[in-house]
């Protein structure tokens, strides 16, 4: 019994201090990397909390979005023009651009409530074709062809030089994100969202509303897309008709298939996947595409639960690192 | 005055009569078996008055209230619990968080509660599970609670898909054959569990079953369906007897 305490203790103290070294790597992480790498960093985060969005609607509420990169451009451009044309704040233009991908997010799940499977990924499609043309036609608000460019970060009237600090930043609205997304799951809301994904006839029987949480699904990942989007724009500097198209909204379905669907961790390697992934392999010229596919490929066949799967087999076999879990 | 009471009810898929002209009560605290051979539209009945159908024809009315003027996740809300044939548990949760379902609608908590962990939302939240923990406790499957639904034998889930149902605390449960595929030592504790559940929580049954000596067992009256209609009505070792069932049961001589 004094033994069973004795390691618990132990696992307690191993299992605190391996987040705090986990925690301290993502501090150090910028200062011993180029800058390169530390703006391909901040864009993993970024792409992490936009995944992290579209894992809400697909992986843990089962409704397909062919169209989150959208959302990201929608809350993307809502920064971009609030901050040229109207010099709002970071302050300003965060809540404004989570309040405008809501409410589109809001609009564009109420008539998908009816829609299922294939034919909700049709209607989303056609949302991710039509949002890139209408900011190319709307081009008096969006700068159409040219897109619009936005001052760098300020925090405090001090614009942020170093993308040391743009990093800081969107590691703390990332850690904000993932705590949120996981008391949300761990309550009455997510297992709302499991149990209408699993079974709608048991989900309606124990009293949800499946409209209701259908809809709550599709405006918090929209909201998520937002968060994305307005540190995007921060960060890249100019926005572009061309930066929220189709392929992006496949590549945030990759990252969640990747990633792992339904996995908060999972979410954040398959934001990682797709913004490392085609950098290491345009670093190896002469196999660009053929990496990219290979490893999705291999990815889906050998870990259907995503790479969050190999992680978790990875623990189970090297007991040693099991108090990290 | 009857807890339940379903007057003429009658519907029909695309021509083909389910129910046909079915009248019916359940009384508080009774327990009520609907039995019949396959086809005969009894889990219809359930599907009607879980509001999953729409019925042609007929009232239904539970503690005066009626019923058909409500949508299917109102239901549980007015105090009707039911259970499903094929078990609709969801496999992506815990069988504690099965569990929590139930108590969905009464789980007092805001959704920026939740995601901000306020207090009182995780207050709540820490109460319904210590009373998913007793309830399972009850039930002797508490070592099961942090288990996957999908990884657990069938028993003890058929056992998580009733718990889930009785955590909403039900006037009337509305059970769809819940002993099929069961070994029969399962069945005996199915039986004894329900037994002290109601002993404890006093709601009334209503009970679809294939397992005639299950039935026996626990119903009080017996209401014997075949092609959608009322062939017999009385408790069971009456019903047994009655030539009408028999011959539904096992075909005319």
């Amino acid at each position: 019994m004094k033994e069973t305490l004795l390691q618990k203790t132990l696992e307690k103290k191993s299992s605190s201090l391996i987040w705090a070294l986990f925690f301290a790597f993502f501090i150090v992480l910028p200062n011993v990397v180029s800058d390169f790498w530390t703006y391909a960093l901040c864009l993993a985060g970024i792409y992490s909390i936009g995944t992290l969005g579209l894992n809400i609607l697909t992986g843990y509420t089962g409704q397909v979005s062919l169209g989150h990169a959208s959302f990201v451009g929608i809350g993307a451009y809502t920064t971009a023009i609030l901050s040229h044309k109207f010099g709002f704040s970071f302050w300003l233009t965060m809540p404004s651009a989570i309040l405008v991908t809501s409410l589109v997010g809001f609009m564009l799940g109420l008539p998908c409530l009816r829609l299922k499977g294939l034919y909700l990924a049709v209607a989303t499609l056609a949302f991710a074709w039509a949002i890139p043309e209408i900011i190319l036609k709307w081009s008096s608000l969006t700068g159409g062809y040219s897109g619009i460019s936005i001052e760098a970060l300020r925090i405090l009237g001090i614009p942020l030089e170093s993308h040391i600090w743009f990093y800081y930043i969107t590691l703390f609205i990332l850690c904000l994100v993932i705590w949120a997304t996981y008391n949300i799951v761990n309550s009455k809301f997510g297992r709302a969202f499991i149990a209408l994904r699993d079974s709608e006839e048991g989900a309606k029987a124990m009293g949800i509303n499946l409209s209701i949480y259908k809809t709550l699904a599709f405006v918090l990942s929209s909201a998520f897309a937002g968060i994305a989007g307005n540190l995007y724009a921060y960060l890249v500097g100019t926005v572009t008709p061309y930066d929220f198209g189709f392929w992006f909204s496949i590549y945030f379905l990759v990252a969640i298939i990747i990633g792992g669907m339904g996995s908060i961790p999972g979410s954040i390697l398959g934001g990682a996947f797709i913004t490392f992934l085609p950098l290491l392999s345009s670093a190896l010229r002469n196999l660009p595409n053929i990496i990219y596919g290979a490893m999705l490929i291999l990815v889906v066949l050998l870990l259907p639960g995503g790479l969050m799967s190999f992680v978790k087999l990875m623990i189970r076999k090297f007991p040693a690192t099991k108090a990290g879990s | 005055m009857a807890q339940l009471d379903v007057k003429n009810l009658s519907i029909s898929f695309e021509g083909l009569t389910a129910v046909n002209n079915l009248t019916f009560s359940v009384e508080p605290e009774s327990i009520i078996g609907l039995i019949g051979p396959n086809g005969a539209g009894k889990t219809t009945v359930l599907n009607c008055i879980t509001r999953f159908y729409e019925p042609d024809q007929g009232e239904i009315e539970f503690a005066n209230v009626n019923v058909l003027a409500l949508r299917t996740n109102q239901i549980i809300g007015l105090g009707i619990a039911r259970t499903f044939q094929n078990m609709e548990l969801f496999s992506g949760l815990n069988a504690i968080d099965n569990i929590l379902v139930g108590k969905h609608m009464f789980l007092k908590a805001g959704f920026f509660g939740s995601a901000l962990k306020f207090s009182g939302a995780s207050k709540a939240e820490e109460e319904s599970k210590k009373e998913a923990y007793e309830m399972m406790a009850f039930l002797g499957i508490a070592q099961w609670a942090h288990h996957n639904v999908g990884d657990l034998p069938f028993g003890i889930r058929k056992m998580i898909e009733i718990a889930r149902a009785l955590i909403s605390k039900p006037k009337l449960l509305l059970l769809d054959e819940p002993t099929a595929g069961m070994m029969p030592h399962e069945k005996a504790v199915l039986h004894e569990q329900i037994k002290r559940l109601r002993g404890e929580m006093g709601f009334s049954i209503l009970l679809i079953e294939h397992d005639i000596s299950f039935v026996t067992k626990m119903c009080q009256q017996v209401l014997v369906m075949n092609f959608g209609e009322e062939i017999a009505l009385g408790p069971p070792h009456e019903i047994v007897n009655h030539p009408e069932v028999i011959s539904a049961y096992i075909g005319e001589e």
